[in-house]
């Protein structure tokens, strides 16, 4: 006998991805997705980041790896709340792995909450964690051609973030056909290029965090 | 691979449908997959295979319907298969395109006995 099913294969992860956004919401949150492959600079861009808001909004991490809290360990040297998630194997982070890491949030005394999520260009792209926003980073030394390739990260993020622009003179990735690529499969991405060795363009994606935080729109 | 994951539920769901049918033998799931999205078919058929080894459910068969990716032109209405990643319309070039297809990711029958 056959029998209709039509149920969402994700819906046990939306729904808890649905719960963690409205915890957010609760508290007044910005909450960011970070995604690259592996030694794209997210952990990079992360310290970068802290350094330059730490005074202006209180800011929280979770970091996502396979194994070690070599990550959680270089944030929490910058003095703000941090907690490691192993995931033991899986290659990305989901809405259950989130919740269990905010137990150990004050989730009222942040304004900005960043996930780090597992290095890998694919896999993270398909599951929510309850975030406002996915933020990828693509450094120019992964080739240009990766647009097309990875189709679905460039799709669902809202940022592109062209890293590692100080090396350049080295490579022959042309950051021109990464921007076309990049918006002819998403026209609504903003890309900022920049260095997180040199700071080069940052000020612009500091900027882009500051405008969205809560505490900073409205008042 | 995530697919591990999504096998794991795809099986939760699948157990849940069946007690609700008071059905004990599955034959076939029948899935839904949108060409838009990062989920290897062969991979999740192997990923079933394994943790239904050795417990009622071995010897599942899996069947995939693979949706095509297709968009829509916010502009001029124009559907049409977005080949390339072109998310482009192929009418008037315009970018505002909605995708009303290739997303899918669901459980659309299962057979039982
Ligand atoms: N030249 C150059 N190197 C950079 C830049 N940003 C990061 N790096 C280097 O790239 C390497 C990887 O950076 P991470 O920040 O650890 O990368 P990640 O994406 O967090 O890596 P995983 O968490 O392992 O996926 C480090 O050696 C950084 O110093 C940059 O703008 N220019
Ligand atoms: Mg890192
Ligand atoms: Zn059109």
């Amino acid at each position: 006998m056959k029998i209709p099913v039509i149920r969402n294969i994700l819906e046990a992860n939306d729904q808890l991805a649905a719960e963690n956004k409205s915890l957010f919401k609760q508290n007044n949150l910005l909450v960011l997705n970070l995604m690259s492959s592996p030694g794209a600079g997210k952990t990079t861009l992360l310290e970068r980041t802290i350094d330059a808001l730490k005074d202006k909004i209180r800011i929280g991490v979770i970091e996502g790896d396979i194994q070690t809290t070599f990550d959680a360990e270089r944030i929490a040297k910058k003095g703000v709340a941090t907690v490691q998630i192993n995931t033991d194997g899986a290659c990305h982070l989901d809405g259950k792995m989130i919740r269990y890491a905010l137990k150990e949030f004050d989730l009222s005394s942040l304004d900005l909450l960043v996930v780090e999520n597992v290095g890998n260009l694919v896999c993270p792209a398909e599951f929510e964690v309850g975030e406002d926003y996915k933020i990828m980073i693509l450094s120019v030394t992964e080739g240009d051609d990766k647009p097309p390739k990875y189709p679905l990260m460039f799709s669902k993020s809202s940022v592109l973030l062209i890293n590692k622009i100080d090396l350049l003179p080295y490579i022959d990735a042309s950051v021109e056909k990464i921007r076309r690529a990049s918006v002819e499969i998403n026209p609504n991405l903003e890309i900022f290029e920049v260095s997180c060795r040199t700071q080069t363009g940052l000020d612009s994606w500091f900027n882009w965090i500051l405008q969205r935080v809560p505490k900073y729109k409205t008042g | 691979m995530h697919e591990m994951g999504i096998a794991l539920n795809i099986l939760d769901i699948v157990k849940q449908e069946m007690d609700s049918y008071g059905a004990e033998k599955l034959i076939s799931i029948c899935l839904v997959v949108g060409e838009f999205t990062a989920i290897a078919h062969h991979s999740l058929t192997f990923c079933l295979e394994i943790i239904t080894k050795d417990t009622p459910f071995e010897g599942v068969r899996l069947e995939i319907e693979q949706i095509p990716l297709i968009g829509r032109c916010i502009n001029c209405k124009n559907e049409f298969a977005i080949e390339g990643n072109r998310f482009i319309c192929t009418k008037c070039s315009s970018k505002a395109i909605e995708t009303i297809s290739g997303r899918e990711l669901f459980i659309k029958e299962i057979e039982i006995d």
